[in-house]
């Protein structure tokens, strides 16, 4: 008889990998089974032209658990985060907002907007860095069930109550508002300058299919506060060697304790005796044998398409039917001769090493989701650009450089036709927009690759390409993600876990999901082996 | 000189519950109120010569029928009117889809469209009965504070807590999930024809300045629906006589209890001494001294130009400074001499006749005010009162009363417009005549030509909908969102004393802190619509602020 795995694991991503990394480590059996040929799923890095390394998806490191990096000791395995520690914001007029770590440079820079601002962008940092204190909480539990109410769903309930009725009131009553409130109306209650609120509140967009003015969007903004990087929130950082380092390092460590990692092997469906999963058949036919199976792929795919219809309660089948992706981003990569020069900022300069974004006013904004609303691309798109080869010049050959444009609104959903007949006018309306404050952009472009949201589906199996798997709205987080009643990492079928971004705590590069659910799967597989 | 135990600032309908509710108490209230008409929002006015007109609200369908029998309003002449229809929704060409108190007429009715759609209808009713019953558990107890949680506190989340065990847990995570969804993905979920979606969708936008795509809007869908009638949509009902009749029946209530009731008497401010109100001062100069102050005014109203700023603390102030009140509503009276030639036209215009052919059409109205413009197709919601009651006007004319979305209070020049934004397709699904332009003048709501532009825009609309309505029109009044903060007294023109999103609720409703009716300056209490439940004609925060008042030792 073949080989019996203790659990497989489905999908090579970070939070598979992460995943398999602590099962390993716990000394179970663990086998990851990926599709590609490499690993890391929506964080790789691909030389898509020769000489040139693109993170193809995603792009910037912040949110990864600063705990998983310890206990995995991902920097022995590689891994190397180097600061992104400005933001530089180009208006149309030519004028600019820049943003760095040096405090007083920016405090001068917001006060030629606005003195008032400059004065409450401190106190602003300050709440939100509480505020990510005090959810971060929730990162690292396992979502108490209200509806089903066993005892260890009341004393997670109890817990959570405590924790968060011994906040002080404020800091509660701001917790409601950010779970609740649009960021452009949360950014209102702080500054009056439009493009300090427009950059701000870009974070608050970022993977949604929403708009700043939508309530909801503060909740994704402080989402993407929690993230430390070496204990500092909201520290965004570059993986020297782009995105795909990181999972190469999880999959060193996991390799390290034990676990076996299979690439160009994709499963074809979980397979299921008696309502308990037992392993899992590839697409070549060859069936693997496991106590437990582990699917790091989003709900729908882990629901719909690796088990039987059948198998599922109406409930889950339902919830996952509801559950909503809605992508809605794109991706430009380019090839460039020489470093673009920005018309606001010219020349070579630490910005070229920071972030730019592309997000003048909060009515920009809008009206790229407007577009987007009626299913078309926004015609002048909200884009976040970095350029890593002026972060880690292994990115790119001597001289040149590779830059990442991160875009919004690309609605997986187009009202009229369909994304490979509108790829290349996608790139272009991308590239105009950007000539607008790069001048000599053009002129340098070597080469480019357009990633539209069916790119990403096709090519990571992210549904409807949401690089979230899934949105994070209010309806799909906590014990709601990804449906009542299995949003604590088990699945109506025995022995099948999900352990991907569909799950608690959600989407980034974040490492929780995967670890949360290792914890639930040894639980189970640990208590079976007493038995 | 008589020394009252509370003074109330303001005649609208929850300031008339409170004095009503205090009076019966022993208590002696005097009710100051500044124009010469009682109910405030929820006033009849005579504005066409002869005709008696609803100002502003018309429906009072959600209004609490506990207060109605402890109040005994039926004596004092109160009567509901519920038509057979709820709504209509005007789809051009002639065509309509109404919905009707009978679930199996709205069955048929929606089968012409659509028969999958009209299968699930009822499932919806009850779903929809079942959640708003569920949300009421939330509105029908005071919020409770979310600090020092005192054993009478806990005591009284008791009930709330059963009541809602009793629900069952399911239930209670449903309500959880769905609160927060755009009305859209609640709508799309349960159906696909577009009409009936645009029609259910138009709940969603009362007390918002958002569309159907926002978040939050499936809240305002059930907390509309916290009446009685299970019947698919916003609960509904009218008052014979107008809605001015409920407001006449409460101060009725109240006179009987010993409360008086001043009109013509503007209050300017609220005196305070050792951060405690003492009474008041009205425009003429005279003072009236109290124990207690409750203000039915809006909070911004209260604590900004009755109280004055610098008498509370910069935090305080900052809060209600954020209060977000953004009217998005203005509203056209039209005197008819006819009603609008529609086949059965007094059947099916008898409830809410709504343009809101569908989801994308509300959507790009409320576009038009997010980039501070009027809707160049706005979506409307007529009412014909006097269909219910056909005293309202003489014999053979007709009222039509019309809420306009979105008239946004603030209006931004045209300039700020994208190039090619203006005239965007709609959505009506029909050829439509040309519209005026709809581009504000840099006025704004000051100047005549703005609302005359929001007049034919409005008129335009209703053209495409109703033809041959505009002939039959005989006189018009048009109230900008301006006219309704100058004349109502609704601070940025929003009728729901700031907006029911998510984060305007409950325990954050006026401001976080201060959800029980009482205010930084001791004595001085709130009761309108910017309190908890929040807005609509339900009674319920007077109800509420009257409890929490008579606690309190005079």
């Amino acid at each position: 008889m073949a080989k019996r795995y203790d659990v497989i694991v489905i999908g090579g991503g970070h939070n598979g990998l992460v995943h398999a990394a602590y099962l390993a480590r716990a000394g179970l059996d663990v086998c990851v089974l990926e599709a590609r040929p490499l690993v890391g799923g929506a964080t790789v890095t691909e030389e898509i032209f020769p000489g040139f390394r693109y993170s193809v998806f995603s792009y910037v490191v912040s949110l990864m658990r600063p705990e998983i990096i310890r206990e995995l000791d991902l920097p022995r395995h590689g891994l190397a985060i180097l600061p992104l520690e400005s933001t530089l914001t180009p208006l149309p007029d030519g004028d600019r907002l820049y943003r760095d770590a040096d405090h007083y440079r920016t405090w001068r820079e917001i006060a030629r907007f606005s003195i008032r601002d400059a004065e409450a962008y401190d106190d602003y940092g300050r709440s939100l860095f509480f505020m990510a204190r005090a959810v971060k909480y929730l990162l690292d539990i396992v979502p108490p069930d209200p509806a089903r109410l066993a005892p260890g769903d009341i004393a997670g309930l109890l817990r959570l109550g405590r924790h968060f009725f011994g906040l002080e009131p404020d800091q509660l009553h701001l917790l409601v508002k950010l779970m609740t409130m649009s960021a452009a109306d949360f950014l209102d209650e702080w500054f009056e300058t439009d493009v300090l609120k427009a950059t701000l509140s870009a974070s608050g967009i970022i993977g949604t299919f929403l708009g700043p003015r939508s309530p909801g969007t503060a909740y994704v903004l402080l989402h993407h506060y929690m993230g430390e990087i070496d204990g500092h929130f909201r520290a965004w950082g570059f993986a020297r060697g782009g995105t795909g380092a990181v999972a190469e390092a999880i999959a060193s460590a996991a390799r390290e304790a034990g676990a076996e990692i299979r690439t160009d092997a994709p499963v074809s469906q979980v397979l299921v005796k008696n309502g308990r999963a037992t392993g899992v058949a590839l697409a070549n036919g060859d069936e693997l044998r496991a106590k437990a199976v582990s699917s790091s792929l989003d709900p729908r795919r882990t629901f719909l398409d690796l088990v039987d219809e059948g198998e599922l309660p109406d409930n889950a089948l339902q919830g996952v039917r509801g559950y909503r992706f809605r992508g809605s981003s794109g991706k430009v990569n380019l090839a460039l001769d020489a470093a673009p020069d920005f018309s606001c900022m010219p020349g070579h300069g630490p910005h070229l090493r920071g972030a730019v974004s592309i997000s003048p006013s909060i009515d920009y904004l809008e009206r790229a989701y407007d577009d987007a609303k009626y299913g078309d691309f926004s015609r002048e798109p909200y884009i976040d650009i970095v350029i890593p080869s002026a972060i880690d010049p292994g990115m790119a050959p001597p001289g040149k450089h590779v830059m990442s444009c991160f875009v919004q609104y690309a609605p997986y959903e187009l009202r009229e036709g369909t994304w490979d007949e509108k790829r290349e006018a996608f790139g272009d309306t991308v590239i105009d927009t950007l000539a607008r404050y790069v001048p000599n952009l053009k002129d340098i472009i070597l080469h480019r690759q357009v990633v539209t949201p069916l790119d990403i589906e096709r090519t990571t199996g992210l549904s409807q390409g949401n690089i979230f798997q899934g949105e994070l709205t209010p309806s799909q987080l906590f014990f709601l993600r990804p449906v009542a009643g299995y949003a604590k990492y088990r699945t109506p079928v025995k022995g099948y876990y999900q352990c991907g971004s569909g799950t608690h705590p959600g989407g980034g590069i974040m490492g929780a999901p995967g670890k949360l659910a290792a914890g639930v799967v040894m639980g189970d597989l640990g208590r079976g082996r007493r038995r | 000189m008589k020394r009252y135990d509370a003074v109330i600032v303001g005649a609208g309908h929850n300031a008339l519950v409170t004095a009503a509710l205090l009076a019966r108490k022993g208590r002696r209230v005097l009710v100051l109120e500044r124009r010469e008409v009682l109910g405030g929002a929820a006033a009849t006015e005579e504005i066409f010569p002869g005709c008696r007109v609803n100002v502003a609200a018309q429906d009072a369908g959600l209004f609490r029928g506990d207060i109605v029998a402890d109040l005994g309003l039926r004596a004092h002449g109160l009567e509901w009117v519920r038509p057979p229809v709820v709504a209509t929704s005007l789809l051009g060409g002639g065509d309509a889809l109404t919905l009707w108190r009978d679930p199996a007429v709205t069955r048929d009715e929606i089968a012409r469209h659509n028969e999958a759609d009209a299968a699930r209808f009822p499932e919806w009713a009850a779903y929809l009965h079942k959640m708003a019953r569920a949300l009421r558990i939330d509105l029908h107890h005071p919020a409770p504070p979310l600090h020092d949680l005192t054993a009478r506190e806990r005591l009284r989340l008791l009930r709330p807590l059963l009541q809602a065990a009793r629900l069952g847990r399911r239930t209670i995570v449903e309500l959880l999930r769905v609160l927060p969804l755009p009305a859209r993905d609640l709508l799309d979920d349960w159906f696909a024809d577009d009409a009936l979606k645009g029609l259910l969708g138009t709940t969603a936008l009362l007390g918002a300045s958002h569309g159907p795509s926002a978040m939050g809007g499936a809240f305002r869908m059930l907390y509309h629906a916290t009446g009685t009638d299970p019947h698919g949509f916003r609960s509904t009902a009218f008052a014979k006589g107008g809605i001015g009749a409920l407001s006449t029946a409460l101060a009725a209530a109240a006179r009987t209890h010993g409360a008086e009731i001043r009109t013509g008497a503007e209050v300017e401010r609220i005196l305070v001494e050792d951060g405690a109100a003492i009474g008041v001062v009205l425009a003429g100069g005279e003072e009236i001294p109290a124990r207690s102050v409750v203000s039915g005014a809006d909070p911004r109203r209260t604590f900004f130009n009755l109280v004055g700023a610098p008498r509370l603390g910069p935090e305080f102030n900052r809060k209600v400074a954020n209060i977000r009140m953004r009217g998005t509503t203005a509203i056209l009276h039209l005197l008819l001499d006819a009603l609008p030639p529609l086949p059965d036209a007094a059947r099916r215009l008898a409830g809410h006749t709504l343009v809101a052919p569908n989801l994308d059409y509300l959507e790009r109205a409320s576009d038009d005010a997010k980039y501070g413009r009027f809707s160049a197709r706005p979506h409307l919601d007529i009412v014909i009162p006097t269909l219910h009651d056909p005293t309202l006007a003489p014999t053979g004319r007709h009222i039509a009363s019309i809420q306009i979305r979105y008239a946004p209070f603030q209006l931004r020049p045209s300039g700020s417009a994208r190039a090619g934004e203006t005239g965007q397709p709609g959505d009506t699904g029909h050829p439509r005549p040309k519209h005026p332009s709809h581009s504000p003048p840099d006025a704004g709501w000051a100047s005549e030509t703005t609302r005359d532009a929001l007049l034919s825009t409005t008129l335009a609309t209703l053209g495409d909908h109703l033809p041959g309505l505009s002939d039959r029109i005989l006189d018009h009044r048009i109230l900008s969102p301006l006219d309704l903060e100058t004349e109502l007294a609704l601070t940025g023109g929003d009728e729901y004393h700031g907006q029911m999103g998510l984060d305007q609720l409950l325990f954050m409703r006026p401001v976080a802190g201060w959800a029980r009716y009482r205010t930084p300056v001791e004595r001085l209490f709130l009761c309108g619509s910017g309190t908890h439940p929040g807005g609509g004609v339900t009674g319920a925060p007077g109800q509420f602020a009257a409890r929490e008042i008579l606690q309190q030792r005079m």
